[in-house]
């Protein structure tokens, strides 16, 4: 049985994880910066909602008791579950670990280094709900009237997400503890977390997400978890529970000290024992193939090495998902109304397009690290270069791309010409998306790597690259799949005063040539700028 | 501690089908320098693992500083341990990361100051000690690394690659470190590939070749030949001892 960590030693290691934490932060580049900052004024407006929420909740519960009491026994249930989840996934991906973690477990017992992460990951973790949670309890205190409401809500507030935290810890833990140990897990790693994406996107554009949560939350509603409500409002309603209240804390504290207790425990068995090293498989799966002879030796090997690092390292493309959410309205439109809706085709079309130029093209330079010197003087010419990565991401978004549109065009309700139009949209603009993206992404490398986990960093393309593609992408291949949809034709026909048929052939033929003029530049500026690729810039 | 700093008995690892480290037998006399020599994965990290606590033993005992290496808390509290890859916030100053390791080792705030002020002046770090760890070289890093392994004076010291890609004037005062070390009680446990510092410094050298030790003894009597009395270098000594041609083989 471990014992509790060293308060002194877990304080240290704590203010250590933040300070680096910040540290790391204050390095970042000022767009993102910025982009906290921004976050951060929304936690302001989010601290001011709160507080002035609950300053009504204090009030209801004064005028109308038994009603507001009712709504208010929901907050400890929502926080907790939603603590907990963060707390456990947090500590999945991210928290559960240390950096130089041989170095902590030479210095100081593995229970001291726990208990450093169980305090800054509560504040990492909690922080944001925590904080305004406590100023909003000084509006609940006012809005009923009864300073005492105040820290007793505060404790409340504490108590209740450190408890969750500590029991999401373990979890969490566990959870990559076993995900370690598989074979299965470490083998089809890509294959399973794409598993997990889509059937969490599933849920969601099927709007049955709250299926899965509503039994959580009534579970915990129904536990003692709802007895935080009674310490809260012990001072404001008589029909709060002091033994309740009193029970709460006395729980609060034992339910934490054996949460502490089973956080050393598991993480002693995930940092010491021996994991599955996926990485010890022997593998042999480049080999030449068809498409030396289709592309040449030289291109068809980097679009096979493209595909290859993605293949062991998917994660890196991570960020091709962002935009997902651009799928979000179609499919829910198409799925309440049991029917492949007109706009469906067209963004697939749009979004299969745009992804298959973000694939390998949208930092050519940068996605090299440090093989870069060495391919710049191999041989390989710019053409074959820039020839192989925009193979590489053609003849994987666009199959995709085109056969998704096809059979969702026919199953539409869109007339025969545009489901044509999109059809053949969805044809050109993936390899024409490459094309422009590879000059985008010379334009604006990006060299250094992110951080994606705390044990993953990967170099991903700039945000001027991903920002300026996006653009220049919707400019070009916008203008050809937006108006296919009978109702957008309909109107820019009337406007125009031409047929609808002209619009849809006149829109993909001025789009198609946009992105065609737009993919020469781009490749012309990737093919001189690895021709001429010096390190000194 | 006893007179024995580290002791293994057939200290075996095991990964799966793969044994990386096979029923080895180790007697390190406290205050001495162990040289431990082999090829790249022959097994010496895992053993230094194992002897640090850092992996378990899949077969046999190890005992370190008098605890065995079952448990953790004791063996920990009187090792210093410098990896291949020096453990260091990047983000910290040298000095920053050297007062937070003592604070760590509990060691008295003044004595830990001085010995921070005396070690960083020893290894001519004290004016860039307080300069991010982000922008030392590959060498500073390692000198702050070993600076924190010998922070608390440990009884036993582990040394994984110390004077890699030190300057030979920084591997020089590695060097003499280690051997002012040896002067007093500490034992040196030394991984190196630099086979002169094991030479000028090791008391005893122990060659692992695939897991298992295939030979021991003092510099000096692995070196000459007995039977024809012909002097060897401890080059010789290595490649004949792992197969001729060292990894390659």
């Amino acid at each position: 049985m471990p014992g509790l960590p060293n308060a002194r030693h877990s304080y240290a290691i704590a203010r250590n994880e933040l300070r680096v934490g910040w540290r790391k932060f204050r390095s970042k580049s000022v767009v993102q910066v910025l982009a906290f900052g921004l976050v951060a004024l929304l936690g302001l407006g989010f601290t001011a909602a709160a507080t002035y929420g609950a300053y009504l909740a204090g009030q209801a519960l004064v005028e109308n008791p038994g009603e507001a009491a009712e709504l208010v026994a929901l907050v400890p249930a929502g926080l907790g579950a939603f603590v907990l989840f963060m707390a456990a996934y947090m500590t999945v991906i991210q928290i559960g670990d240390i950096d130089v973690r041989d170095g902590y477990l030479t210095t100081v017992p593995a229970r001291d280094v726990v208990g450093g992460l169980l305090l800054s990951g509560y504040v990492r973790v909690t922080g944001f709900v925590t904080v305004p949670l406590v100023v909003a309890s000084a509006g609940f205190a006012v809005g009923a009237g009864e300073p005492l409401a105040f820290p007793l809500t505060v404790l409340a507030v504490v108590a209740l997400t450190v408890t969750a935290f500590l029991v999401g810890y373990p979890l969490g833990a566990a959870v990559g503890y076993l995900l370690g140990q598989s074979e299965l897990v470490a083998r089809y790693k890509a294959a399973l977390g794409a598993l997990v994406f889509v059937a969490y996107f599933g849920l969601i554009l099927t709007n049955t997400l709250a299926v899965v949560i509503d039994p959580i939350i009534e579970t915990f509603r129904a536990s003692p978890v709802a007895w935080y409500s009674d310490l809260a409002l012990l001072p404001v309603l008589d029909a709060a529970s002091a033994l309740q209240a009193v029970a709460v804390v006395v729980g609060s504290a034992v339910v934490s000290g054996l949460a502490v207790l089973a956080s050393v425990r598991v993480s002693e068995r995930r940092w010491y024992d021996d994991g599955v090293d996926a990485r010890a498989r022997e593998t042999d799966s480049v080999s030449g193939g068809r498409l030396d002879g289709l592309l040449g030796r030289r291109t068809a090997w980097v679009a096979r090495k493209s595909w290859l690092r993605a293949r062991r390292a998917p994660i890196k493309l991570l960020y091709v998902a962002y935009p997902i959410f651009v799928l979000v309205t179609p499919i829910q439109a198409s799925v309440e109304a049991g029917r492949v809706t007109s706009l469906l085709p067209t963004t697939i079309a749009l979004y299969g397009a745009w992804l298959t130029g973000a694939l390998f093209t949208l930092n050519p330079l940068g996605d090299e690290g440090a093989v870069l010197p060495v391919s710049a003087i191999t041989g390989v010419t710019g053409r074959e270069f820039v020839g192989g990565l925009v193979t590489a991401s053609a003849l994987l978004g666009g199959p995709i791309t085109l056969v998704l549109t096809a059979v969702l065009a026919v199953l539409s309700p869109l007339p025969p010409l545009a489901v044509v139009c999109t059809v053949v949209a969805a044809a050109v603009l993936p390899p024409l998306a490459a094309a422009v993206a590879v000059g985008v992404g010379t334009a604006f490398p990006k060299f250094e790597a992110t951080t994606i986990t705390r044990s993953r960093e990967a170099v991903v393309p700039s945000l001027w690259a991903f920002g300026v593609y996006t653009i220049v992408f919707l400019v070009t291949a916008g203008i050809a799949t937006g108006v296919q949809s009978p109702t957008a034709a309909d109107l820019v026909a009337e406007a125009l005063g031409v047929s609808a048929s002209a619009v849809r052939v006149g829109t993909l033929v001025a789009g198609v040539a946009l992105a065609g003029g737009a993919a020469l530049v781009g490749v012309r500026t990737a093919v001189r700028a690895f021709d001429t690729y010096t390190t000194d810039g | 501690m006893s007179d024995r700093a580290i002791e293994t008995q057939n200290l075996t690892k095991r990964y799966g089908d793969t044994t990386a480290v096979e029923r080895l037998n180790l007697t390190i006399p406290a205050g001495s320098v162990y040289g431990f020599l082999g090829p790249n994965g022959a097994g010496k990290t895992t053993t230094m693992r194992m002897l640090t606590t850092l992996t378990k033993p899949s077969d046999g005992t190890a005992t370190v500083a008098g605890a065995d290496v079952s448990n953790r808390e004791a063996v920990v509290s009187n090792i210093g341990y410098l990896p291949e890859e020096p453990p260091l916030h990047a983000e910290l100053t040298g000095r920053e990361q050297l007062r937070y390791i003592a604070g760590l080792r509990d060691l008295p705030e003044a004595d830990a100051e001085e010995r921070i002020e005396d070690l960083l002046e020893r290894f001519s770090l004290a004016d860039d000690g307080n300069k991010r760890i982000s922008a030392y070289s590959k060498g500073m890093k390692q000198k702050v690394g070993i600076i924190q392994a010998m922070l608390h004076d440990p009884d036993v010291l582990f040394l994984d690659e110390p004077t890699s890609g030190l300057d030979p004037r920084a591997a020089r005062t590695v060097r003499d470190t280690i051997a002012h070390l040896a002067e007093g009680d500490a034992t040196v446990f030394l991984s190196t590939h630099i086979l002169p510092v094991v030479d000028e410094l090791a008391d005893t050298v122990g060659v692992l070749y695939d897991g298992s030790l295939v030979t021991e003894g003092s510099p000096g009597g692995l070196k000459s030949r007995a039977e024809s009395g012909e002097e060897r270098t401890l080059e010789d000594v290595f490649l004949e001892v792992t197969g001729g041609i060292g990894e390659e083989a």
